[in-house]
């Protein structure tokens, strides 16, 4: 057993579980609770103060992540001997990590099991969190302040359009504001409206079908695994289906993107559970 | 002056156009009563033959594209359409009679879907090209239901709820 390396606490905290694949273990599930936790503030409270609590959060994130990911690396190269043995081979000439001066992280990071284990705990934070955001998405907001939300609106062509401004005519204008319209074009377009969504980072997105909703649904879903925006995604689905989800529909279905999707005819609903059928749009 | 308005919409769909330009489905037409035939030919290559309808015949013209058929339809006694849910929807809005005539030239022909659909709860009638004669000769256009308004009001209360707002 090495000693500890680290000032903080609670390096001493993890040394005295004694076994280090524990200590491992208890680390990577405490970051990916630490990274769920620390998106969940933003997620909650990011509506009533726009923007200064979501810089926190991020930075606070930042600073969570990092920690672990630097303590963890820390004391799995000085105190498990097993553990560098077993990575013996990859550290080869790159001197024993015990000879290492302990509190020298830019020595620390240059070591294959720094990397082995930063590239293991950030997938697995990584997938902790997707796995997250997919299971809080679909569990309806729990708001304190009832402020309006941004919205981005896709429209695709005639028959889409037309749906989607009968549902909107339906909507409390004062509540979904401000509201910003994508209106699908032919040509690929996807880097505009990342940039478009990156500028108003919106609350949620309406969408209903044409193909170019995809890249914006992936950006936003992206933005929320990263924590930079919690962003509800409403998809309807064309009544102009009835039996078979549309390509773009299937993919928003399956990859459990969207927070809310909705069928215009009930045998879909029969055939997709988590779809919600909703009669007529047109 | 009773008026059926064929639309194909932005595609060419010649099968249709050629289909009622036949001399069968013309008399059939004007047997039931009907004295004019307008038809919207959007990118195809068969021209349909005009006629002034003099001497007991119908009258047949015919245009490629217009801005807005939402006129040609107010002014229909019946419709013959392809099965885009635009015209389908714009048709069935103003309760005109409505045949849809799928397109089997289509690579994904999802859109027989929603025609048939419709046609089981008797809003419209839903022919292949080949049939269209039998269904306007055998079936009873009275016998179609007016298609229901639109209601929003479920989407838009399931996101209201979602979004922690109060439905009023």
């Amino acid at each position: 057993m090495g000693q500890p390396v680290h000032g903080l606490s609670w390096v001493r905290t993890a040394i005295a579980l004694k076994t280090k694949e524990g200590v491992a273990i208890t680390g990577i599930v405490i970051t990916g609770l630490g990274l769920c936790l620390c998106n969940d503030w933003q997620g909650y409270e990011f509506q009533s103060s726009r923007y200064s609590v979501g810089h926190l959060n991020r930075y606070l994130l930042l600073y969570v992540a990092n920690t672990w990911m630097y303590g963890i690396c820390l004391f799995t190269t000085s105190c498990s001997r097993d553990l560098v043995t077993l990575h013996g081979t990859m550290i080869a000439g790159l001197g024993h990590p015990m000879e290492l001066d302990s509190g020298n992280y830019l020595s620390m990071a240059l070591t294959p099991i720094f990397i082995v284990t930063f590239i293991v705990i950030a997938t697995i934070s990584i997938l902790i969190r997707i796995i997250y955001v997919i299971s809080r998405s679909s569990k309806p907001l729990k708001r304190v302040a009832h402020e309006p939300l941004s919205t981005l609106i896709v429209l695709g062509s005639g028959g889409h359009t037309a749906e989607m401004l009968n549902l909107l005519s339906e909507l409390q204008k004062d509540k979904f504001v401000p509201r910003i319209y994508i209106a699908a074009s032919t040509d690929n377009m996807s880097l505009q409206k990342a940039q478009a969504l990156e500028t108003s980072l919106v609350d949620q997105i309406l969408c209903n079908g044409p193909g170019t909703c995809i890249p914006l649904c992936i950006i936003a879903f992206f933005f929320k695994v990263v924590g930079i925006r919690w962003s509800s995604i409403f998809y309807v689905e064309s009544i102009a289906r009835v039996r078979k989800l549309s390509l773009s529909g299937l993919l928003l279905y399956k990859l459990q993107m969207a927070d809310q999707f909705f069928v215009q005819w009930p045998q879909l609903e029969k055939k997709y559970p988590q779809a919600h059928y909703v009669g007529c749009l047109m | 002056m009773k008026i059926v308005f064929v639309t194909v919409g932005t595609t060419s769909f010649d099968a249709l156009v050629k289909v009622v330009d036949t001399k069968q489905v013309k008399e059939e037409l004007f047997n039931k009563g009907y004295t004019h035939l307008l038809i919207q030919m959007g990118r195809g290559s068969f021209i349909p033959t005009k006629s002034a309808g003099e001497d007991g015949c119908l009258a047949v013209d015919y245009f490629t594209f217009s801005s807005s058929i939402a006129d040609n339809l107010k002014s229909a006694s019946l419709v013959i359409s392809h099965a885009g849910s635009g015209s389908i929807f714009e048709t069935l809005r103003l309760r005109k009679p409505l045949i849809v005539v799928v397109n089997e030239d289509l690579m994904d022909n999802h859109q027989s879907e929603l025609a048939e659909e419709l046609a089981a709860r008797k809003h419209l009638f839903c022919a292949r090209p080949q049939m269209l004669y039998n269904i306007i000769a055998s079936r009873n256009l009275e016998d179609l239901l007016p298609y229901p308004p639109a209601d929003a009001k479920p989407v838009a209360k399931l996101i209201n709820r979602f979004l922690g707002f109060a439905n009023d």
